[in-house]
């Protein structure tokens, strides 16, 4: 489920804006507080759909909030 | 804790007690009736055993509901855990039923006791393997990356 070559900036995120909490967040983006506790810890791997979802909650592109890290690179 | 983990948890209680139960009922039908009785009986234990499991699974097969009262409570993490669990289980029903009918059964036992202990064994295996695939996997997490 989780994968440690992905990493976020959900946390720095959400207080960038207005210190939103995660269940403001969780039910902006329709799913539990759970989730977003485990996708922060990098314990769950989101759906695509969630990562866009995610992204336009705090209005900028996926790849601002979650990070790929090759493990060639 | 959300309803998936309150159900697995309550499983796990439920096959414990029920585990606890039908051992002290059927050393107490072998220490009364000898070998005899305790096949004529086992029968019968672990058929009601079983028909509790299935009302258990039927009911935890019941779709979760998504939301209440705006809130969400059953999300896509939650359908993925659920469904690798219930794989996981199934992998554990099916092969205690082969291991069970190969290895535990002796040879000259009729297919009408059984099929109820083959069933009910297997149904055990498959829900403890269901409950703490579901417990685990809301700790940890893991690793596959899916």
């Amino acid at each position: 489920m989780g994968d440690n070559r992905l990493s976020n900036w959900i946390r720095r995120l959400r207080f960038e804006n207005g210190e939103m909490t995660q269940q403001q967040l969780a039910d902006r983006v329709g799913v539990t507080r759970q989730t977003i506790i485990a996708i922060e810890a990098g314990k769950y791997a989101p759906s695509l759909p969630l990562a866009f979802r995610i992204a336009q909650t705090f209005k900028v592109q996926v790849e601002d909030v979650f990070q790929y890290k090759d493990e060639d690179s | 804790m959300n309803r998936l983990q309150k159900m697995a948890l309550f499983n796990l209680l439920y096959l414990g007690v029920s585990l606890f139960a039908s051992v002290v009922v059927l050393t107490l039908i072998l220490y009364h009736g000898g070998m005899k009785d305790f096949w004529k009986h086992l029968a019968p234990v672990t058929s009601l055993c079983c028909l509790i499991l299935l009302v258990l699974l039927a009911v935890q097969s019941w779709p979760n509901r998504k939301k209440l009262h705006g809130k969400i409570l059953f999300d896509e993490r939650d359908k993925m855990i659920q469904i690798k669990a219930m794989h996981q289980a199934l992998w554990g029903f099916f092969s205690t039923f082969l291991w069970m009918m190969w290895l535990v059964i002796p040879p000259k036992l009729y297919a009408c006791y059984a099929l109820p202990i083959l069933l009910a064994s297997a149904t055990l295996i498959g829900m403890s393997v269901y409950s703490l695939s579901v417990l685990i996997q809301y700790r940890t997490g893991d690793k596959d990356g899916r």
